[in-house]
Parts: structure tokens; sequence; C-alpha cells
């Protein structure tokens, strides 16, 4: 145990030694708080100043709606309040007078209204009639839509109908804006802690051969075995700690900028078609915990590979080029599999769309979510890598 | 048909006998040598271009091409993400000399060091400004921005991957400054395909302005690092 | 003790690096000569479970190369290596000595003792990128002897040593090769001269001398040049 402790600290000094990895955590943390600024910094409305001041305004907007429920009475306000503003083509109408006087503190929950009832052009709009149960069976049916697209099996369906009825409705509103932010940063989180975890391990093997202290290392007793482990556990806790430092940072900015509100407010309130009663609160930190999970796994990935090509800068280049196509690059639907199989991807799951998506596996005639069956996905996939990387470090670079 | 026999006599006569070498070599080694001009060294220095350097820049144009006529979106994304890239991969080939321990060989020639990396530059700036108009092409098809807009957001994140790498080499001549290329280069990718789309108001022409006088500072500050680097490889001779 | 080396080749594609070597070392000093490519190196590797021999085995009193135990007895010096330039002199051993096994206490000790040995306790807190190539020869010494290994391989191990140094090293392994096995590769034949019981010269990948250096001088300087071309 010892030993196991000493060469943890040597092989953490190893890695704290070098000033790359500070300059990348340095410039990670700067493109985070412009990410969570990116709001207030944004020229569209105004000074920063003027650009507070709106969403304060919002804000107060919000608290007043906070508590109500989306039911017939709310919506039929949404609809008078929306029908006063004079719709010209060409010109956004949310910066008519009318708009600030009648509709502005309805934006909110039209937002979510609109998300689901598909109201995407004013004429659309000012003919939307507003009728409770309508609402939701709108709602019922774009979910049924969604599963077709996504090419869901029956018993994926009855599944998602099953989690359907669990859903409170009406949907009652809470002011949430701290999880809509941290929801829509997730994707941006997740790309910076798998891009620090490559930059930052994909030298820790390579290096040895590199340095060509490999020979020395080799021929002693621990050099095989022991050290192996050291850097695989070293490689997981910097992915760890690398993946709840910025979490923190990202969670600590967005309570302090939009406030804490809204951990108990349905998640429908941000994705307004998904059918599972989870809270906005479980749902963020289901999605940051699974981030921390493809952390780790990306991290042994990373690891392996560059004992393969013994090259930290080939090494980086791979896993970009995958981070950047996983990004940019969707399956189409129509091949289900495939489109699961991508999606599942440790850099390609780092995104909301994908964690909550309608893919399920099933195992002995039970469905399993993404969020449920992923955490034991790579955590035998990590193992398995590990393994795949002992025998390669084991038969040595030469 | 003419007799062989006459065909043999004839070449024998007609066969001269050849003077004897006298002084050879001496006459060869007097002979003014033909001198290598600096547009031949430098298509000599492009031969010597490691392959997969070529064939990834050509390559790159590759997912951009995909993504145009699959996507027929997120073009300008593509290449933001692939740019930085080309330039890192320039720098690393230029600095070969350095990484491979060749310098002092280099420098003992008669086109020293400073005529490699001065040929090098230009044959890889050539091959990464090829690359980079092709891509001014291949962007039209997404946005309506003009070839000047597209030119100024394209050469920004391209000048600052190759501005800083340059740097970075001049200050460490060692192996590690490449792999810092590398992590630059990665880094103004992912910064340039955020800012695409956290701050797209940034790419309104309203602020092709700040693109301007930023592409112009760092086409300055290129320009001072490409001087100082091949000032360096002189250097190079005093300090050993 | 005892290492016994029983038929050992190593084959690349198509070049046979070391052919069908069996050798019986005991306590003592065995110099190891021959030409550039001669396979030195690669047995000295295969020996040190490094490198994985195409067929043969060895063993040191009963334990084969790949046990954990083997490397607990070994001490190497590469004849290229390298070091973490951030890491200090001091550091550098320490982190060896944990690969090594050894406790923190007692690797704390050697190593003060080693850099003494080998006079580097005057730049023991420097870093390992400020050393001269003596300097790091000299570190790479001391990482060799930290486990007062009972098997010493070293190649090559007075390259970038000043003579002085280099008498005080022959004196070390004179010393060390009282109790243990110590095989060295060198060039300089001068290295052996005083301190090598046994020379074994090699060429080609084999072994075609193996002798004591005393009783066959004459002859083994003229065989060198054979070896050479």
């Amino acid at each position: 145990m010892e030993l196991l402790k000493n060469l943890y600290i040597y092989e953490w000094k190893k890695l704290l030694q070098k000033k790359i990895v500070w300059i990348t955590v340095f410039i990670s943390v700067l493109i985070l708080i412009v990410s969570l600024l990116s709001y207030f910094i944004s020229p569209y409305e105004g000074t920063l100043e003027e650009r507070f001041d709106a969403y304060q305004l919002d804000k107060e907007y919000s608290m007043v709606l906070d508590g109500r429920k989306i039911d017939h009475a709310l919506l039929s306000e949404i609809k008078e309040a929306y029908k006063n503003i004079p719709y010209t083509k060409g010109i956004d109408y949310t910066i008519t007078e009318e708009y600030q006087q009648y509709a502005r503190r309805y934006s909110t929950i039209f937002r979510i209204v609109r998300g689901i009832t598909k109201l995407s052009t004013s004429e659309l709009i000012l003919s939307w009639e507003p009728e409770e149960d309508k609402f939701y069976e709108e709602r019922r049916l774009w979910m049924g839509t969604n599963w077709e697209d996504l090419k869901l099996s029956s018993q994926e369906k009855e599944f998602w109908e099953k989690k359907e009825e669990q859903v409170e409705k009406p949907i009652v509103y809470r002011h949430h804006e701290a999880y809509l932010a941290l929801t829509n940063l997730y994707q941006t989180v997740g790309y910076i802690v798998l891009l620090v975890i490559a930059i930052c391990l994909s030298g820790l093997f390579p290096e040895e051969y590199m340095r060509k202290t490999d020979q020395i290392i080799l021929s002693s007793p621990m050099g095989k075995t022991m050290l192996y482990r050291v850097k695989i556990i070293v490689g997981v806790s910097f992915a760890l700690l690398s993946s709840l430092f910025f979490s923190t940072i990202i969670f600590v900015g967005t309570f302090l900028l939009y406030g804490v509100n809204g951990f108990f407010a349905a998640f429908q309130l941000i994705a307004g078609l998904f059918p599972c009663s989870l809270t906005c609160g479980q749902a963020v930190l289901i999605m940051y915990g699974l981030m921390v999970m493809a952390a780790v796994t990306s991290s042994i990935f990373v690891m392996v590979i560059s004992e393969i090509f013994c090259s930290n800068i080939g090494t980086l280049a791979l896993f970009t080029v995958a981070l950047m196509i996983g990004m940019m690059v969707e399956i189409p639907r129509q091949y289900r599999g495939v489109s699961q199989l991508w999606n599942w991807l440790p850099w390609c799951y780092i995104s909301p769309f994908n964690v909550f998506e309608g893919y399920t596996i099933s195992v002995f005639g039970q469905n399993f979510t993404s969020w449920q069956a992923l955490p034991v996905i790579y955590l035998l996939a990590a193992v398995g890598m590990a393994l795949l990387g002992k025998r390669i470090y084991q038969k040595g670079i030469m | 048909m003419m007799d062989r026999e006459l065909k043999k006599r004839i070449k024998k006569i007609f066969e001269e006998e050849k003077p004897p070498q006298r002084e050879k070599i001496q006459f060869l080694n007097n002979l003014p040598a033909s001198e290598l001009s600096m547009g031949q060294f430098i298509m000599i220095q492009a031969g010597y271009l490691r392959r997969w350097v070529i064939v990834s820049t050509i390559l790159s144009a590759v997912p951009v091409l995909l993504v145009a006529n699959f996507m027929k979106q997120n073009i300008l994304w593509m290449i933001f993400a692939l740019i930085p890239l080309l330039a890192v991969l320039a720098v690393a080939e230029n600095n070969r000399s350095i990484q491979y321990g060749m310098i002092e060989f280099e420098m003992s020639t008669r086109f020293s060091l400073k005529s490699v990396v001065l040929a090098r530059m230009i044959v890889l700036g050539i091959m990464d400004f090829v690359m980079i108009f092709f891509f001014l092409l291949i962007c039209k098809k997404e946005k309506d921005f003009s070839l000047f807009q597209t030119s100024c957001y394209l050469l920004v994140p391209y000048l600052l991957t190759a501005t800083g790498s340059l740097w970075i080499v001049r200050h460490f001549p060692n192996k590690d400054a490449i792999y810092s290329c590398m992590v630059l280069a990665v880094l103004v990718s992912s910064l340039s395909s955020s800012l695409y789309f956290r701050a797209d108001f940034l790419y309104e022409f309203s602020y092709i302005k700040w693109w301007v006088i930023v592409l112009i500072f760092l086409m300055i500050k290129a320009g001072y690092e490409i001087y100082y680097t091949i000032k360096q490889t002189e250097e190079c001779i005093w300090s050993l | 003790m005892e290492l016994v080396i029983d038929r050992v080749s190593k084959q690349y594609e198509n070049h046979i690096a070391v052919d069908r070597i069996s050798l019986r070392l005991r306590e003592g000093v065995y110099g190891l000569l021959g030409a550039n490519g001669a396979g030195k190196t690669t047995l000295m590797r295969v020996i040190c479970g490094i490198l994985k021999p195409t067929s043969g085995s060895v063993y040191f009193d009963g334990i084969e190369v790949k046990e954990e135990g083997y490397r607990a007895i070994l001490g190497y010096l590469p004849q290229d290596f390298g070091y973490y330039p951030e890491f200090t002199g001091k550091d550098f051993l320490l982190y060896i000595a944990a690969l090594k096994g050894m406790e923190k206490r007692v690797a704390k000790k050697k190593t003060e003792e080693l850099l003494d040995l080998v006079a580097l306790q005057t730049v023991a807190e420097k870093k390992i990128k400020s050393y001269s190539g003596g300097m790091k020869q000299r570190l790479g010494i001391a990482q060799a002897l930290l486990n007062e290994p009972k098997l010493l391989i070293l190649d090559e191990p007075t390259t970038g040593l000043d003579p002085g140094e280099r008498v005080k090293f022959r004196n070390l392994l004179a010393e060390l090769g009282k109790k243990s096995i110590i095989l060295l590769s060198t060039h300089i034949i001068s290295d052996l001269e005083d301190i090598t019981d046994e020379v074994l010269l090699m060429k080609s990948g084999e072994i075609v001398y193996q002798g004591k250096w005393e009783e066959k001088k004459r002859w083994v300087r003229g065989a060198l040049p054979s070896l050479f071309y």
C-alpha cells in the first residue's frame, strides 16, 4: 500500500510538473466563464447593464408565475397577451412596445408552450386556440412522432407511455433559469473536460518511451505491473477531479447568476416532450454525473490509445478529431442501431439531447434508459480497455 | 538486305580507336559545376517534405467536402475546427531539423539551415494557402458572407495558431514544443468552433472591422515570428 | 549465485541479433566486448527482461527473468537513457527506488549514500536538465545500485565520464564484483583490463570467446581486430 501511495504521488508529480497542464486548465476555465456569461455579453439588446436589467425584469415576471399550473386559464392569458402584438414581417416582435407591455411577462412560459405546440410563425400564434386538454394531447402526439422518428420498438413505446403517466399534469411552472442554463452549458462543459483529459493524459504512457526512461522502468520490479496500475489510477483520478472541478465552477457560477430556484421544477419545463417525471435538479445531476463517467471512460481510452500509438501528438490528434466528429455528425435515425451506438459513445453522449433521447436497452425483457444502463456499460468498457492496455504495456514498447 | 558479312566489315572500318584517357578526373573536376539556384533548391526541399504531411493537408478537405455535400450545414464549423491543425502541421514540418537533431548537419552546408527553413516555409505556406482558398470556395455554400469576410474568419484562427506555434518553437527549441503547438491548435480550434455557436453576433458585418484589426495584428506578428525564426538559425551558429 | 542463460536467441524479421547463446555466470565482473551491431545491447536487454527472446530462457538462482523477484535483484544501466527534466537528481533516485519496491525511509538513506558515492551530493536538489552529460551518467549509475543488486548489467557505463571518474567507477565495480554478478559492455579495453575476471567476445550474435582476461590477454588483443571487421 505504501509503495502504491509513493508511486501514485510521483506520477501525480510528473503530471503536475508539466506547464502545459496548468496552461490548459487556465484557458479552459476562461472559456467556461465566457460561456457562462455569453448571455450577458451578447450585444443584441444593448449594453451589459441593459442586458442585466432585462434579465432582472424577466426574473421578476418569472417569479410572479412561479407555482402556476400550465392550464386553460394560463394558456388563455398567454393567448390574450400575444394577440396584442402587431406582427410585421421582417421586424422582430420582441422590440415592440406591445410586447413589452403585454406579452413579456409570459415569455418564459410561452417559450415552453411554443416548444411543445411548434408555434413557429405569427400566423400560427394568432390562429392558436388554447385549450388545456388539446395542449397536452398535442404534446402526446409530438412525443409519438418523436418515438416514430427514433424507430422505437413497441416495447419501448409502452415503457415510455408508463413513464409518461407518472408525469404530473397540468405541469406546474417554477422559476428554473439556473437549471436551464446548466442544461444549455452541459455540452460545452463536457467538451472542455474531455479536451483537458486528452491534452493532459495523452502523454502519460508515451512519455516514458519518448524520454527514454522506459528501459529503467521496465527492468524494475514494480515497473511492469504496479506502475501500470498506478498510471491508470492517476489518469482516472485526474479525469474525476477535472470533471468535478469544471462542474463545480459551472454550478457555482450559474447559481450566483441565476439563483438556486427550480430544483423541484418539472424537467418538462426544459424538455417539453420528455416523458418521465424527473425534476430539473435530478436531470441536471444525472447529466453531470454521467459526464463524470464519460470522462473517466474517455481517460482510459486516451491512455490505452497512447500506448498503442506510443505518441502523445497522435493520440491528441485522434481524440480531438473523434470529439469534433462526435459533435458535428449525426447518424440518421433510420439506422437505429448505429445511431444509438454512436450517440452513446462517451464523446457523443455529452449532449442533453442524447442523454434524454428515447433509446433504451433491453436486458432480460426489462428496459433501461441510457442513464441507467450507461454507467454499467462505461464501467465494463473501462475495465476491458484497462486490461487490454495492461497487455500492451507488459509486452513492452520494443 | 545487306550482306551480314559486309555490314561487319563496314562497321570495323568506321570504328575509331578510342583515344587514351589522360587526366580524365582532373579534366572533369575543372569543369565548372552547375550551381543550384534557390528556386531549384526550394523544389528539392519540397520533395523532401514528409508524405504524410502533404497527404494529411490534402485529406483535410475530405471531411469538409463530406459535410458540404451531405449535411449542407456546419461547413464553417468544420473548417474552423480543421484550420488550426493545418497550421500546426506546417510548423511541425518546418521544425524537423530541431526535432531530429539535424541542425548541425544543415548548418554546415552551402544551403545552410536558414535556407532550408525558408524553403520549407515557402512550400508549406503555399500548400496551406491553396487549402484555405479551396475552403473559401466551399464556404460560399453555407452562408452569404462576402469573400473578404470569409477570408478574415478563416485567416484569423490560422494565423493565430501559426504565430503562436512559431513563438513556442522559437522559445522552446526541444521535442516537447511540437506537442505544445498541437495543444494550441486544439484550443484555437475549440475556441473558434464555440464562438461560432455561442457568440454568433461576432460574425455579423458590423464586427468586421474588429476582425480586420485582429487579422492585421496577426499578420504583423506572423511576419515578426518568421523573421526571427530565420534569424535564429543564424544565431545557432554562434551559440554552439 | 548463478546466472544461467540457456540457448537464448533473438531474431528480428530477417536478422538474428542473438544466436543461441548459453552462459553460466557466477560472482565476478564479466566484460562483454564486440563491435557495434554485434548484439551486446540486445543480449543485455534480454537478460534484463525488457526484451522477450525468440527462444531460450534466462534464470537467476532458479528465478526466471519474467518474474518480479528477478527484477528485484537486478540493477540495469542502459546505453542511452533519459530522465524527467523537472525532477531533481534526488527526486529521480527516490522515484526509481519506489519502482524498485524500496521503503521510503530506506530509499532516502540509500539515495543519500549513492549521491555521495557518485559525487552528486552538491547538485542533488538541482533539476536534471541542468546536469552535464557526465553527471547524468553518474546519476544513471547511482540508480542501478539503489537496490544493492545481485545482478548488475551495465551497457557502456563509462560514456561521458572523465578519466578520474572512470578510475573511481572501476574501483567500485571491482568491489561490487566480489558479491554480485556484473556484466558490462564497453569499447574501452582499459576499462576491462584491471577489473574483469572474464571476458566475453561477441560477434554477429554469438559468443566467440569466453575466458579469463589474464590467461588469454594476448590472444584477446590479437583477436580484437577480427571482431571489428
